[in-house]
């Protein structure tokens, strides 16, 4: 498999970013680029159904007014800089799915709206920053 | 302010700050008593930030970095089980700052 260094996404038309995540399965998952949210993956329940994604248990979610919710945690496998790598999705009632900051580590991260960019560029060594 | 008031105050706030969901499944409320009894003491010492992947049943937790680290080390010990996913020190494994619909 090519090892790709830079993955290119697009701003829509109400300013959020997305990227275009491809499954190891070869499906395209249309993704919004979420600061906001430090997991990995979220994706609407119905298309984890018909993608069949095994259920791997719970967490709980910390939700912007400040609630917590129990939420699934299904496995799946994306093509990640042109490697298979294995994440957690989180499944919602909304019909749109979020890219989360767990999957920028590693990454230099461009957003710039003006020219149209989302960037994802690949870092020589592995960097892994939690915050505390 | 009085030195009681003050203590009442403090209890409570943090009681509001660590408030869980109305509704736990059996396999958070199981893990959750293992973390709150067991894990909390033994982890959060040396491990903030970290995530422990919890297996109920057989008592076996799983420390990694990464989310999906502590989940794949959980998930090749029991191949068959579900697992519940806490964040060492933290409410909550992930947060959102955005509205998003989630449920279980």
């Amino acid at each position: 498999m090519k090892r790709t260094q830079r993955l290119q996404g697009w701003w829509d038309s109400e300013l959020s970013p997305h990227l275009a995540v491809v499954l190891a399965t070869g499906e395209e998952l249309d993704l919004i680029v979420d600061s906001g949210f430090n997991g990995e993956v979220v994706l609407p329940k119905p298309l984890i159904t018909r993608l069949g994604l095994p259920d791997d248990g719970t967490m709980f979610s910390l939700l912007a007014d400040g609630s917590v919710v129990e939420t699934e945690v299904h496995i799946g496998e994306i093509v990640w800089f042109g490697q298979t790598r294995e994440v957690r999705i989180q499944a919602t009632d909304s019909h749109e799915g979020l890219l989360g900051t767990e999957l920028f580590q590693g990454s230099v991260v461009e957003l710039d709206p003006d020219a149209n960019r989302v960037l994802f560029r690949k870092k020589p060594g592995r960097a892994l920053k939690r915050a505390k | 302010m009085s030195t009681k008031q003050r203590r009442r105050q403090a209890t409570t706030s943090t009681k509001k700050s660590a408030r869980k969901p109305r509704k736990m499944s059996p396999l958070a409320r199981k893990a959750m008593r293992l973390y709150e009894t067991k894990l909390k003491a033994l982890l959060e010492p040396t491990c903030i930030g970290k995530f422990v992947a919890i297996e109920p049943d057989s008592g076996d937790y799983f420390v990694a970095d990464r989310m999906s680290a502590a989940m794949r080390q959980a998930r090749l010990k029991h191949s068959d089980k579900k697992f519940f996913l806490v964040r060492i020190g933290f409410k909550a494994a992930v947060s959102f700052k955005n509205p998003v619909p989630l449920s279980l």
